[in-house]
């Protein structure tokens, strides 16, 4: 199965060019070498219409998505500018909490201070949005905890007659 | 930093594992799958790692980490005798992998930050 994935650098630094975006491509190498599909990456100041907007765009509806799945990296912490979750809830139609919990435990095991991380998951239309931290590190440690689920979930999203095998295959 | 080599047949692991620790600054390779027992050394002596990650279970290999290892500590030579080993499996087989000659044990699942925090002490 193809599967399409966006990837959304939410950094002020970053869009302003005064620091170099290096979760975005760490995300990225993850998800060439896992044989998905990059199709769309950008970079955006943590402006809740910015992320919004493009999230939006990215998801469209049933027809017109660009994207199965919507990676976010940044903006999920307590800093005053850290909206990514509010613009991203925002655009969501149904939230799949279990994936941001799956992230955050995963995270305890390391570190406490996965506690104060804010991120959540959700779809529009069919398109799965997941938040993820800003660092590289930690992006690409939070996609670690939920990536073997991401291909059902897609599956089902699509309504994919193969969904119904990746349930016996995550029982 | 170091060089690794990862032995670890697990598509997704070897992905994530290879990016998380190319950005800590380590210089990572992977074992080709379907190797023969006899390629193994040959292999490792053209570029010598400073750590082998080597998963005990190798379903893309026609050995198993334990015949890796052990091959390694038995034919490796002095080119090969400082390389740390540290092995990996689902299952509490420490003492196996120790009586195989790895330096370490890992018991998945880890998180990277385990494998990191082990990797700098060996």
């Amino acid at each position: 199965m193809n599967i399409r994935v966006a990837i959304l650098t939410i950094s002020d630094r970053s869009a302003r060019g005064e620091r170099a975006d290096e979760s975005g491509p760490a995300l990225v190498k993850v998800v060439q070498q896992q044989g998905w599909q990059v199709a769309e990456v950008k970079i955006v100041s943590d402006d809740f219409e910015a992320i919004a907007s493009v999230l939006r765009d990215w998801a469209g509806d049933n027809q017109t998505n660009t994207a199965d799945i919507i990676l976010t990296t940044g903006g999920t912490g307590f800093a005053p500018r850290d909206i990514t979750p509010e613009a991203t809830r925002s655009v969501i139609e149904r939230d799949a909490p279990g994936l941001a919990e799956a992230m955050r435990s995963a995270s305890l095991r390391v570190t406490p201070h996965a506690m104060l991380s804010r991120a959540c998951a959700g779809i529009r239309a069919r398109c799965l949005i997941i938040n993820l931290p800003g660092s590289p590190k930690g992006a690409v440690e939070n996609l670690w905890a939920v990536i073997d689920v991401l291909p059902h979930a897609v599956a089902l999203l699509k309504e994919s007659p193969t969904a119904e095998a990746g349930h016996q295959k995550l029982a | 930093m170091a060089k690794i080599l990862l032995v670890e047949d697990d598509q997704t692991m070897r992905t994530i594992l290879k990016t998380l620790l190319e950005i800590e600054g380590h210089q990572v390779a992977t074992l080709p799958d379907r190797k023969k027992p006899d390629e193994i050394l040959p292999f490792i002596n053209g570029d010598v790692p400073d750590i082998m990650l080597v998963d005990v279970h190798l379903q893309n290999q026609s050995f198993n980490g334990y015949e890796l290892v052990k091959r390694l500590r038995a034919e490796g030579g002095p080119e090969l005798s400082h390389v740390r080993v540290v092995m990996s499996s689902g299952m509490d087989v420490k003492e196996l992998c120790i009586q195989s000659g790895a330096d370490a044990f890992l018991m998945k699942p880890y998180m990277p930050d385990e494998l990191i925090e082990l990797l700098s002490d060996q």
